[in-house]
């Protein structure tokens, strides 16, 4: 490929040129000498140049067309040169869009590797969080008519049921941190373990004291000063079941409990103070609720990813009156009827929408 | 006095428009960030400022559709900050606004309206 311009075009045109005009006097002068019969020797044609001045005008042929066709190859010059930088630009351009493709597809490869890398580790994430908060078994040795309706929005979840029997008292709670995925997940632990403790090694056994323990326990975990930019913590209700009197303790972290009795819902309420942060200057102490049951009663407890869950159209919540509505329509029959009638209301109710939150709903029928 | 703060509303984050023009403060939308920490710190910041030299009158309208548990913290804080401005002889007001049908959010006013010492009216929509 010529990469500067060269004067082949100009030189070879205006030769070219001239010599096409050159047979226009040689051809006139040959003509007019067969004309008058005068022969073709030298003298002869010079008479002929000498004796007609039309001829004069037809010598100036080649000079002229010697000097158009220059023109013309100049032009040509300018087009050819003109043509391959369009072609030198045609190539760069080829070149760097053969680059950015390539960039493209190593990104592309980097997501793609990004993606199967991070959804392994939550997967596998996900196994541990099983291994350590899956007690539904023990919930169901306990109270085998129970169910544990758990679906988390992002694989690992920020919502966890929580079950425990010490001594004569079984302990039930719905557990919702904040977040959800994995920062929700990190703080399920911290719930889980230190419910545990606080339950487990440290006796506490009346839930507003659980709850408050649990709060000074999360505050101190994470750390969280006046300065924190940490709020994070959970809302809960936990329930203590103490089947020597048939009596339920409720307290609650924003989550209320519904009790199921012979066809009514009462519904105990929660306080407003969540777990964990130091958002409240004022934080009033939890208070507790006590209510007797008999045998064949259910208790249900729920995280708020199930009330807030919008509708097809995104206009509308879930709300409580659904859940309501699944109690008091099935709670007679068995808690696995329950928990397919509430996932099939769900299913309807959220359509295509996205699940915006962990979704945790709990059904025990007391023996 | 501090330039209003304005943040638009996009899909997982409600609508900021402090006005420091006309003293209405709004808050309206649905709040479900990833990182609730990354997009409330500002606002809070800006709170901060405003709180240190805040025009005599201050009307908050909230008009939320859904916050998730996270963000409800960061709310729960910005509001509490109206606290300070009574504290400090100022007016602010909150008007919490709700559909009829959306008992989740009228639940949440009820009881912010009863911790929250900062004039608090429930509006529905």
């Amino acid at each position: 490929m010529a990469t500067a311009p060269s004067k082949d075009a100009r030189v070879t045109y205006a030769i070219y040129g001239a010599m096409f005009g050159l047979a226009f006097p040689i051809i006139a002068t040959l003509f007019d000498a067969l004309l008058r019969g005068s022969g073709f020797g030298l003298g002869a044609l010079l008479e002929v140049q000498r004796t007609q001045p039309l001829h004069w005008i037809i010598d100036t042929a080649p000079l002229f067309l010697g000097i158009f066709s220059c023109l013309a190859g100049i032009k040509q010059q300018e087009v050819v040169i003109a043509n391959e930088g369009l072609e030198r630009k045609v190539e760069q351009r080829t070149e760097m869009l053969q680059e950015q493709n390539e960039e493209l597809r190593t990104m592309q490869e980097e997501l793609a590797d990004s993606l199967t890398r991070i959804s392994q580790s939550i997967n596998y994430a996900q196994r541990i969080q099983e291994a350590i908060i899956s007690n539904t078994d023990e919930l169901r040795e306990s109270f085998p008519d129970s169910f544990v309706k758990f679906r988390p929005r992002d694989v690992v979840s920020g919502d966890f049921p929580w079950y425990l029997k010490k001594g004569k008292y079984h302990f039930l709670a719905a557990v919702d941190c904040t977040g959800h995925g994995v920062p929700g997940a990190f703080m399920s632990l911290i719930g889980y373990f230190l419910l545990n403790r606080i339950v487990k090694e440290n006796d506490v056994t009346n839930t507003d004291e659980i709850l408050m323990k649990l709060h000074e326990a999360v505050v101190n975990v994470l750390n969280q000063s006046s300065e924190s930019d940490v709020h994070d913590g959970m809302d809960m209700a936990i329930c203590r079941i103490d089947e020597s009197n048939n009596e339920v303790m409720y307290s609650g972290a924003g989550n209320p409990v519904y009790h199921l009795s012979e066809g009514n819902i009462a519904e105990y309420k929660a306080d407003y103070w969540s777990i964990g942060g130091t958002q409240y200057r004022k934080r009033g102490s939890y208070g507790s609720q006590s209510f007797s049951y008999k045998s064949g009663d259910v208790l249900t407890m729920f995280s708020d990813g199930i009330t807030d869950q919008f509708s097809a159209d995104g206009e509308s919540k879930f709300g409580y009156n659904r859940i309501k509505d699944v109690l008091l329509t099935d709670g007679k029959g068995e808690m696995n009827e329950v928990k397919s009638s509430f996932e099939s209301s769900m299913d309807d109710w959220m359509g295509d929408h996205k699940q915006i939150d962990d979704m945790l709903l709990m059904g025990v029928r007391l023996k | 006095m501090i330039d209003s703060l304005l943040l638009d509303a996009t899909e997982d984050t409600p609508l900021i428009d402090f006005n420091t023009e006309t003293g209405v403060f709004k808050i309206s939308g649905r709040a479900l960030p990833e990182d609730a920490l990354e997009f409330f710190k500002p606002v809070e910041e800006w709170l901060k400022s405003y709180v240190e030299n805040p025009l005599d009158s201050t009307l908050v309208e909230m008009r939320v559709d859904y916050f998730n548990s996270a963000s409800t913290r960061y709310i729960f804080n910005i509001l509490m900050t109206f606290e300070d401005l009574i504290d400090e002889g100022k007016e602010a007001k909150i008007v919490w606004y709700y559909k009829e049908s959306d008992d989740m959010i009228q639940t949440k006013g009820e009881e912010l309206s009863s911790i929250l010492e900062v004039p608090f009216e429930m509006k529905t929509l």
